[in-house]
């Protein structure tokens, strides 16, 4: 382990690929937040197809791969999807989402047109464009990382700068106009710094899986917290080491995309999120659940017992296990209860039958007191 | 059959299979269910190849349409843990499945001629008129073509049973459910068969075009009629010819077919954004100068029932209507032109035309200051 | 005539060429509770809306004492309606309040110890201030509702506009409410209040406005509150106007 540690700091390459990947992570896991809170979180998988025309655009115009340029190229129209889509909604009755898949495979097929255009005239080995697809971490560059760490800082630093009032304006918009902001400027930051986000990522984890990496970390980090600063803060360090645990699955093996990898790193780290977070998770909840259920049988079946004996004027009957649970609501679960309530001394067990005692008889007396009949 | 042609078919009676479910899922606002379903039912092919291990087997279709009830399924628990908002739930889910196809094929299928570009493009070009569908000893040509078309018929047969159904349970699900028809029954009805139609496309078109296929045809066919069987036809016209299209232009610029007909479908939408005639751009730009001049017409008359003796000086109607002069110019011409109101020494009077039109519109709308 | 607090004139607004609300003129004196009444779809959160230039009118203006709203934006507050946003927002209570420093404190700046402590009294105000670190998502649609006035009072303005702030709430909480309401009047504040429960018309306002589409009926409670007018507003169908000449 120590061992695979120091080779994995002393290798160079694979060095400047984990500062890469954890540093995308970090900025679309911040970000990712107020997609996710805005409900759009299927805007980053718009913006990250719609990315591929400008790559390969921006290849053909300036026949350069360098990470700048195609950061560039994917910016602007990653940025242009988001307009058409804002125009078609504000202009036509057609819905949101229909402006969605419309613009995601206008862009994106024009995009596979280009690049395979590209690859037919032998000019893609060289540009290696494809790698744009899944995504392919191993060939990060100090380039790579200098634009992730620029471009991504200066996200996050405008998002701090803005904080006040993308909080303000993704909780209640009306308000927020009522109050003197321009809410469509503050859409338009927020729209903007989640396609820098978008693009800088796209070289290591692909066009197509991007966009998880904008909603899965958010969507994990939200049920660890319920305040919006720790909540961007989790999503970040999520998004931190999906990448980096995508990074290094990928170098462990040959042909493998780290887009995919990274991104069943991020789902892995929801569903621990979803089942283990505390409050929120589900297992507390089921815990929770089965508890009360356990609670309401522990008063329900002794005093159900006690209606019968009620009933029936005699104290010697005992009842079947089969006739409780016939007329308790609970169907599950009911011997394990009985048993339990026998040892408490509250009910009997005379071969099949099962009895209440004269202290299960009291039990209800007060029960029924504490919780007026 | 010739190769061309051949292609040219099967990518048109995908168009065809597509365009018909598409129309409900635009109108019902889940469009990007096409674009979840296309992507996940990769899982369900890789992981049948697993098992039988031949691409052309027919159970990579079962195993595909399994993933994609399976996707649903898991969208729909998803949000019924009540943990995130349904959209995530969706962003979240297939990407995930997707994730997985990728990496099994790239991690233990690189040998096997299944590519990742594959899930991306299709295998239009790949279709072979060798590979025939052989009933009986009769040859009865191309198995990709049948697979189209069973999936069509499946379709419009599926349409004409349910017409009545899907078009209430769409525009009214309410009504639909006092009446007694299923809202949520035609719901699963409709998501398989997308994830049929998702499945049968995917292998010769690919993911990005089966989203394409679904909704930009639908939307487009929206701009133009109101009347859904019409939507059907127009829909399914413009899917055909931005396949054809899309073929063609690949073919003269030598690039992928399916990305192009993707773009094809996305310019054909972009076209009837700008030309339609009742909601295109420049329509809709002519059209509502129009409505806005008789809006604004209406409540210039309406406005002057607040000056004294039925007449107002305009610089009165300047100050607390709020428009432009220029503006005012143009409609007060207008009420001029109509002979509702007349200009009498820097006074805007309501002719007696006008005056009746005036009291018609009182006693429709009550305004009792 | 002394200067009233909200002037229309000539008021129209449309969506997509169809009008919601239809040459509205009214006068809002100072120092009243005003309510807004009208069946749904009549426009009352439109005409709310339409003051605060968050939707924009194809006709007419607003003044508020006198001048555009820009001009007098810090001294009115917007409560907007409960069910209006999500809250399963990652909030506690006290954010929401402090949101209501944020006009006041401007863009980019963050409210200081100041605005806190302004906050804090609101929520003190209320009953809440025991709960200002629960968290949104765990509130009682009163509380909600209490959070959201809180948050109006930390504006400290002389208008409040208040978009069914009984709607879906309980007794205890309808009753701390309206006699805040009747505080806030005393202390020569304005209020206009979207409201739907006829029954507690009478009791809450003073002045009143009838309104489907246009204005059916408006004045002092008594003068213009009256089965007619009730008819008049809630009879019909609402009032769609024919496309003319």
């Amino acid at each position: 382990m120590i061992e695979y540690l120091t080779d994995v700091f002393s290798n160079y390459t694979l060095r400047t690929v984990i500062l890469g990947t954890s540093g995308l992570g970090i900025v679309s896991g911040a970000l990712g937040v107020f997609a996710y809170l805005r409900k759009q979180s299927l805007v980053g998988g718009v913006v990250s197809h719609s990315a591929l025309p400008g790559i390969v655009i921006a290849f053909l115009v300036t026949g350069s791969k360098a990470p700048s340029v195609l950061v560039l190229g994917a910016a602007i129209a990653g940025w242009l999807s988001m307009l058409l889509v804002n125009m078609i909604t504000r202009t036509t009755r057609v819905k949101y989402d229909s402006a969605l898949g419309i613009t995601l495979a206008l862009f994106f097929g024009t995009g596979i047109l280009l690049l395979i255009r590209v690859q037919m005239a032998g000019m893609s080995k060289k540009a290696g464009l494809e790698h744009y697809l899944f995504g392919m971490a191993a060939t990060m560059s100090h380039e790579n990382v200098l634009v992730i760490g620029g471009l991504g800082g200066l996200a996050l630093i405008l998002m701090f700068v803005f904080w006040k009032e993308f909080k303000v304006a993704s909780f209640d918009p009306d308000y927020t106009k009522s109050v003197g902001f321009s809410v469509h400027l503050i859409d338009t930051i927020i729209t903007s710094l989640i396609v820098v986000a978008i693009v800088i990522g796209l070289e290591a984890v692909g066009v197509i899986l991007m966009s998880a990496m904008v909603i899965i970390p958010a969507a994990a980090a939200r049920q660890w917290t319920n305040r919006l600063s720790l909540m961007v803060l989790i999503s970040a360090v999520i998004g931190a080491a999906a990448g980096v645990g995508g990074t290094l699955i990928g170098d462990s093996g040959h042909h493998l995309a780290t887009g995919p990898l990274i991104v069943l790193t991020a789902t892995a780290l929801f569903i621990l999120s979803l089942f283990f977070a505390p409050k929120r998770g589900m297992a507390i909840h089921w815990i929770r659940q089965w508890k009360r259920k356990r609670r309401m049988m522990h008063r329900q079946i002794p005093a159900l017992l006690h209606d019968l004996m009620e009933r029936t004027k005699t104290k010697d009957d005992g009842w079947t296990i089969d006739v409780i649970r016939g007329l308790s609501p609970y169907k599950s679960g009911i011997d394990r209860v009985l048993n339990h309530l026998k040892s408490e001394g509250l009910v009997q067990q005379a071969n099949d039958l099962w009895f209440l005692t004269q202290k299960g008889v009291e039990y209800v007396g007060i029960d029924s007191k504490d919780h007026g009949g | 059959m010739g190769y061309e042609l051949l292609i040219i078919l099967v990518a048109s009676l995908t168009a065809l299979a597509c365009a018909i479910p598409g129309i409900f899922l635009i109108l019902r606002g889940i469009a990007m269910m096409s674009d979840a379903l296309s992507h996940s039912v990769l899982l369900g092919i890789v992981l049948m190849l697993f098992i039988v291990g031949d691409l052309s087997s027919p159970y990579l279709l079962v195993g595909a349409g399994l993933t994609g009830i399976f996707l649903v399924f898991l969208i729909e628990l998803l949000g019924k843990t009540k943990r995130l908002p349904s959209d995530a739930a969706m962003a979240l889910v297939f990407p995930a499945l997707f994730s997985i196809a990728v990496f099994l094929i790239n991690k233990y299928l690189h040998n096997v001629h299944i590519d990742t570009h594959m899930v991306l493009s299709g295998e239009i070009l790949y279709i072979s008129p060798k590979d025939s569908l052989i009933l009986f000893g009769y040859n009865l040509g191309p198995k990709p073509f049948y697979t189209m078309l069973i999936i069509l018929l499946i379709n419009i047969s599926f349409i004409g049973v349910f017409f009545k159904e899907l078009k209430i349970s769409t525009f009214d699900k309410q009504l639909a459910s006092t009446i007694g028809s299923h809202p949520m029954l035609m719901h699963y009805f409709l998501m398989a068969v997308v994830a049929i139609t998702a499945v049968g496309s995917f292998k010769f078109v690919g993911s990005i075009l089966v989203t394409g296929l679904m909704i930009a045809p639908a939307a487009t066919a929206y701009l133009l009629t109101d009347n859904l069987f019409k939507m059907l036809i127009i829909a399914s016209i413009v899917g055909v010819v931005s396949a054809v299209s899309g073929f063609y232009l690949a073919d003269f610029i030598n690039s992928s077919p399916t990305g192009s007909m993707a773009m094809m479908t996305g310019v054909s939408f972009l076209i009837a954004y700008i030309f339609a005639p009742k909601r295109g751009l420049i329509a809709k730009f002519i059209g509502q100068s129009h409505q806005k001049d008789a809006l604004a017409r209406k409540i210039l008359l309406t406005h002057l029932l607040h000056g004294e003796d039925d007449q107002s000086s305009k610089k009165e109607v300047l100050s607390s209507i709020q428009w432009k002069e220029r503006f005012v110019d143009k409609i007060l011409n207008g009420l001029i032109e109509e002979n509702l109101v007349k200009s009498e020494s820097n006074h805007i009077v309501l002719t007696d035309r006008g005056k009746k039109l005036l009291n018609e519109l009182r006693s429709l709308s009550p305004i009792t200051m | 005539m002394p200067q009233s607090a909200i002037e229309i004139t000539s008021l129209t607004v449309a969506y997509h060429e169809q009008p919601v609300l239809w040459d509205i003129n009214l006068s809002i004196p100072k120092g009243v509770i005003h309510g807004i009444i009208g069946p749904n779809g009549a426009g009352k959160s439109t005409l709310i809306k339409a003051i605060l230039g968050i939707v924009h009118p194809i006709a007419g203006q607003v003044k508020v004492f006198g001048e555009e709203y820009k001009k007098q934006r810090k001294r009115v507050a917007y409560v907007p309606q409960r069910t209006s946003v999500d809250w399963d927002f990652p909030s506690d209570v006290l954010d929401i309040v402090l949101m209501g420093s944020y006009g006041q404190v401007g863009w980019i700046r963050r409210p200081g110890k100041k605005e806190k402590k302004m906050a804090i009294e609101a929520l003190e105000k209320l009953g809440l201030a025991n709960l200002a670190h629960r968290q949104i998502s765990e509130l009682s649609g009163g509380q909600q509702q209490r959070t959201f006035l809180a948050r109006s009072l930390v504006q400290k303005p002389d208008i409040y506009l208040m978009d069914e702030p009984f709607a879906g709430i309980d007794a205890k909480t309808e009753k701390t409410i309206i006699s805040l309401m009747k505080e806030l009047k005393n202390q020569g504040k304005t209020l206009i209040v979207v409201h739907h429960d006829l029954q507690t018309v009478r009791e809450y306002f003073d002045w009143l406005t009838l309104l489907n589409t246009s204005i059916i009926a408006h004045g002092p409670t008594q003068e213009v509150f009256s089965d007619n007018t009730i008819e008049q507003a809630y009879g019909g169908q609402i009032q769609k106007h024919p496309s003319l000449v």
